[in-house]
């Protein structure tokens, strides 16, 4: 009988970006699809019908251990409680990232009764006029606030995340407080990675190298005075911000093996290294995972040293930042962060 | 009371099915629009999630990177090129902490350049157990060791089995 069952790929992780509809307008929004003349910008299909549709395929061809449900804003996606569920009753893990901007409480109850295992919310700053001009929309921070403590009383795991940007970087701290003191222990400290809307002038949301720094600064002694569990998501080269310096906080690096990347999946199929990279290895209707994955694998192992990185002995973990923020500015793959610009403007500016 | 249980459980998970199956139709009909109809597809759906014993799983910190398990710094740590330099005996007590800690076991291996085992042994949680997000350990390196550069690994080790697991960390260790 096994000679005639097709073997499945094992997948750890699955990003599925249910939609491209969002309702908030964030300064610091990386979508690909933000960019100006993005050719991958064109219409897209949506919908449930066509989601669902792909979601099928994935289980048919792979076990996908986890997924995580994102966007734009997920709950913006028709019936997308009904596509979690798809999931759940699969046997994935499912969380969802939401700016707790939309959806209802009966909504939200309904994904906490199927198991979602994590929400993920943003507070970008303590300060509601801060985080609503970085998301672009009026009252986004009380909705938001409100929704997360909501979601904690109901028993859901959330963990907050805080972008930093040139306007909060100095509120890290106080921001951090601020979510202690509404019961969260656990969050994420994201820096503001480039890439979409913003690469016309990033200057605006970019911060500088000091800037990220004394975010880091406040984040690691506010952590270790509250016992706070804090991990910087985007992978940051060291040289700008040097994880040693920051003993609480826990730093991740772009992993080496494909299979153990956040893959990212539109609703059309297409498959992506990871949700910054606009390049798409494969679509699933025309190639199997496994195929894709396999074909890809040696394109984006992320071991290609940089030129910018020769020599430097932190390479190893560090493995030169967001190779994908180096695509969205024009690079390739094989390509520094863009970030590590911000050294030599420091750089520049001394010698001037 | 066993008995029961056996034909119970099937039946009340058939009859769930069922429902679930009724509901499904019901949402079709109404093309996903009645809000009844998709409250109980999904109460269904939970109560056949439940049933069936689907892990709800370890909570996966992602955005974009996926935050990393059992993460081990050690406080003496030369972060430009990862080596330790001790001078023994006086230096045998090597300290640091595991994040994101996962296992309950780890351990350590010390081997020269040629891959021969110098010293084995498992790291020593300071709250006597690995349970905690941020654990703090110890371990004593064996102060006979010849001077001379090594090479030092971390792994976890299943307590039940004492199989090793993968290499978390890596980094070189120097002996005065």
């Amino acid at each position: 009988m096994s000679l005639f069952k097709k073997k499945k790929d094992e997948l750890n992780y699955l990003i599925f970006e249910v939609t491209r509809k969002c309702n908030l307008d964030c300064q610091f929004c990386y979508n690909h699809w933000k960019r100006d003349n993005d050719p991958k910008a064109e219409p897209v299909k949506e919908g449930y019908t066509f989601a669902l549709k792909t979601l099928k395929t994935v289980f048919k061809q792979a076990n996908p251990k986890h997924v995580t449900f994102t966007g734009g804003e997920p709950l913006l996606a028709e019936r997308v409680n009904e596509l979690i569920l798809f999931c759940r009753m699969k046997g994935a893990t499912v969380s969802v990232i939401t700016n707790g901007n939309t959806g209802s409480t009966t909504e939200f109850s309904q994904l906490i009764k199927v198991g979602v295992q994590l929400f993920e919310l943003p507070l970008h700053s303590y300060d509601q006029a801060v985080h609503d001009r970085m998301t672009g929309v009026l009252g986004s921070w009380k909705k938001s606030k409100d929704r997360m403590v909501g979601l904690m009383k109901f028993g859901a795991y959330v963990v907050p995340v805080i972008v930093i940007t040139k306007q909060n970087f100095s509120q890290v701290g106080e921001t951090l407080e601020l979510l202690n003191n509404l019961g969260f222990q656990r969050v994420m400290l994201n820096r503001y990675n480039l890439g979409g809307a913003v690469l016309a002038s990033p200057e605006k949301v970019l911060p500088s190298k000091e800037e990220l720094n004394e975010a880091f600064k406040q984040a690691n002694e506010i952590a270790e005075k509250r016992r706070l569990q804090l991990s910087s998501n985007v992978c940051t080269p060291h040289c700008v911000v040097d994880p040693n310096r920051y003993r609480n906080i826990l730093f991740s690096n772009c992993s080496t093996e494909i299979r153990q990347r956040p893959l990212t999946l539109t609703v059309g199929g297409d498959l992506r290294f990871c949700n910054h990279s606009p390049d798409v290895m494969g679509n699933i209707f025309r190639e199997t995972i496994q195929t894709i994955l396999e074909k890809s694998s040696e394109k984006y192992s992320v071991v290609a040293r940089p030129d910018f990185c020769a020599g430097c002995m932190r390479y190893e973990k560090c493995r030169g930042g967001c190779r994908a923020a180096a695509q969205q500015t024009g690079g390739s793959f094989n390509d520094v962060d863009p970030l590590v610009n911000t050294i030599k403007e420091n750089e520049e500016t001394e010698i001037a | 009371m066993k008995e029961l249980k056996k034909i119970g459980l099937p039946l009340v998970f058939a009859i769930v099915a069922l429902g679930f199956c009724i509901t499904c139709i019901g949402v079709w009909v109404y093309k996903g629009k009645s809000a009844k109809w998709v409250a109980r597809k999904m109460k269904l759906g939970a109560a056949i999630i439940a049933l069936t014993g689907v892990s709800t799983g370890c909570p996966v910190i992602s955005c974009y990177d996926i935050e990393p398990t059992d993460y081990i710094l050690i406080d003496s740590l030369n972060y430009e090129d990862y080596s330790i330099t001790a001078d023994l005996p006086a230096d045998s007590m090597i300290t640091g902490h595991i994040k994101n800690c996962l296992h309950n076991k780890y351990g350590f291996e010390i081997l020269t350049i040629d891959s021969s085992v110098v010293q084995e042994g498992s790291l020593q949680p300071e709250d006597g157990n690995f349970n905690d997000y941020n654990e703090k350990f110890s371990l004593k390196l064996d102060p006979s060791i010849e001077n001379g550069n090594y090479v030092m690994d971390f792994f976890t080790i299943d307590p039940d089995t004492e199989k090793t697991g993968p290499i978390l960390t890596q980094i070189k260790l120097n002996v005065k």
